[in-house]
């Protein structure tokens, strides 16, 4: 532990001695790191999006009923949808509710719901299916059966808009792994050069470390180290970048596309950002140490 | 000069290099150095002086021989133990070798960080090294500023820290004018006359005949013509012929 005091120190002068050079390669990791970070972000969101629209509720029907639907008879077919194993819920919500459900919904128009007449509310039944026993088949089935009932005018399904978003989800994890593995790599090398560099410009530091006794351990950790601080300085300022760049546009979004919901894009969660900071530093760490080893046999 | 014991601390046995088939660069070279003492290892350029101080040091590997360092081959360390020898052998090169951007005071500490010292310790020895070697008042000056005489004091402070047991000095006052070459000389002796075995190599007969040690003399590298010459009066650079070595 006698040695950290001067690995720091020697750490910082390199940083200092080699400032553009590692200016450089910061700025080029932040790049890195916000492109990886930023399809990290869409994936998340678009996953969380998923979720919403789909996840345990991708199997949910809306029926609405006609305005004329016989109580007994949206009774009956909710005791009739009760009683099939596949059908996890189901709920009839009448017309006033319905109204008030918009109302909550969108309270800045209460007056225009509110005036309009209780025929623009028709009554719905929201159908739940377990997505543990029921498949698209089932779902499909269902829809088939509850559109051709005499009570129900139109059915709703997320269907189709789940369909959309969960390719775009599976097309936003495959890019962002594959442009993850290959930022993994291109940043190493990055590292991996910039710290070559460093070490040859320093070369005569360490003809001299050697010469008075430093093992070669002593003489690598200080490079280890630049690499690290600059990989991880790198994440921190990509990891801002992303942060503003979301709470910037997350409002403007809502209003440009109101169907997204009120979190459209959502800030990468703790673990994430822990992640991406331990993996920043394993690659800082990776790219100096193959490049201070090559180095320090040659 | 420090009386010498009679223990060697050096002794070369049979050491050979080659770097070219044809011509060797010396052949069954041996010796002893005791410790305490202020040797000089003197032949033409080219002999293969710096060569031998480099591999007392294993930054050079000979090709046949054995060279014990403190009772120890150095020659059959293993790569890891090489730098637990250098810190006991301080090395001083005719080009200095400092880092010429860092301040006096970082060059002679360096060899102390390396020893893992605590700060306030390496602070009040690398103070007392520059001011033995008349550099005190220097420590926050970049070396690169500083005259080739006044550098090559900082090398000897840096090789004297660590209290070694050996001193290498190799053509220590090959850049320097003769005050500053003087003034280097002086230093080593006082460190020798402080117990530390010194080990200069230098092509400067003058030096020689100036300041007179035990010479180790490499000429031509054929092993009937190096020889060991005890008796300083022996060994006059200008004067040098096989005769003169004859044992």
């Amino acid at each position: 532990m006698n040695h950290l005091g001067y690995y720091l120190r020697r750490t910082l002068a390199g940083f200092r001695s080699e400032w553009g050079t590692n200016l450089a390669t910061v700025l080029t990791l932040s790049v890195a790191f916000v492109l990886v970070g930023s399809l990290a972000t869409v994936a998340l969101s678009l996953g969380n999006q998923v979720e919403r629209w789909g996840g345990a509720d991708q199997f949910q029907v809306t029926a609405y009923l006609r305005p004329d639907a016989p109580a007994a008879e949206v009774a009956q077919l909710g005791a009739a949808l009760e009683a099939m194993p596949e059908v996890r819920a189901v709920r009839h919500v009448p017309g006033d509710q319905a109204r008030q459900r918009l109302v909550e919904a969108f309270p800045e128009e209460q007056d225009a719901w509110t005036s309009l007449d209780a025929s623009f509310f028709p009554g719905y039944v929201e159908i739940g299916l377990d997505p543990s026993t029921a498949d698209e088949a089932h779902y499909r089935q269902l829809v088939e059966r509850v559109q051709k009932l005499s009570i129900v005018q139109q059915v709703e399904t997320h269907g189709d808009w789940y369909t959309g978003v969960l390719g775009i989800h599976r097309a936003a994890r495959v890019l962002a792994i594959a442009l993850g593995s290959l930022a993994i790599f291109a940043t190493i090398f990055v590292v991996a050069h910039t710290i070559r560099l460093n070490f040859y410009r320093r070369k005569r530091q360490v003809e001299v470390l050697r010469m008075c006794g430093a093992t070669p351990w002593f003489v690598r950790v200080p490079f280890l180290l630049e690499g690290l601080f600059g990989s991880v300085l790198a994440a921190g300022i990509a990891l801002g970048a992303i942060a503003l760049f979301v709470a910037t546009v997350r409002d403007r979004l809502v209003n440009v596309a109101p169907v997204l919901g009120q979190t459209p894009i959502q800030h990468l969660p703790a673990v994430v950002w822990a992640g991406f900071v331990v993996g920043a530093a394993a690659i800082g760490l990776t790219g100096a140490w193959l490049s201070v080893g090559k180095a320090l046999k040659a | 000069m420090a009386a010498a014991t009679a223990q060697p601390i050096l002794e070369v046995r049979h050491v050979s290099k080659r770097y070219r088939a044809a011509r060797p660069l010396f052949r069954d070279v041996t010796f002893d150095v005791q410790a305490g003492e202020f040797v000089y290892v003197t032949g033409p350029s080219g002999s293969g002086k710096s060569t031998l101080l480099r591999m007392i040091y294993r930054a050079e590997a000979a090709d046949t021989g054995t060279i014990q360092f403190c009772g120890k081959d150095v020659l059959a360390l293993a790569p890891r133990a090489v730098p637990f020898l250098r810190r006991n052998i301080g090395v001083i090169l005719q080009d200095f070798k400092l880092i010429g951007e860092e301040s006096v005071y970082d060059n002679v500490a360096l060899a102390l960080e390396i020893l893992g010292l605590p700060q306030r310790e390496i602070y009040d020895r690398v103070r007392q090294a520059l001011d033995r070697v008349g550099l005190a008042g220097y420590e926050d000056i970049p070396a690169a500023d500083l005259s080739g005489g006044e550098q090559q004091r900082v090398a000897v402070a840096r090789a004297v820290v660590t209290r070694p047991s050996l001193v290498l000095a190799d053509e220590p006052t090959g850049n320097l004018d003769a005050g500053n070459a003087a003034m280097v000389v002086d230093l080593l002796e006082e460190v020798n006359a402080e117990g530390t075995t010194v080990l200069l190599a230098t092509h400067d007969n003058m030096l020689i005949a100036a300041r007179p040690h035990r010479t180790v003399a490499l000429v031509e590298g054929s092993v009937d013509e190096i020889r060991e010459a005890r008796a300083v009066e022996d060994v006059r650079y200008g004067a040098m012929s096989q005769e003169a070595f004859q044992p």
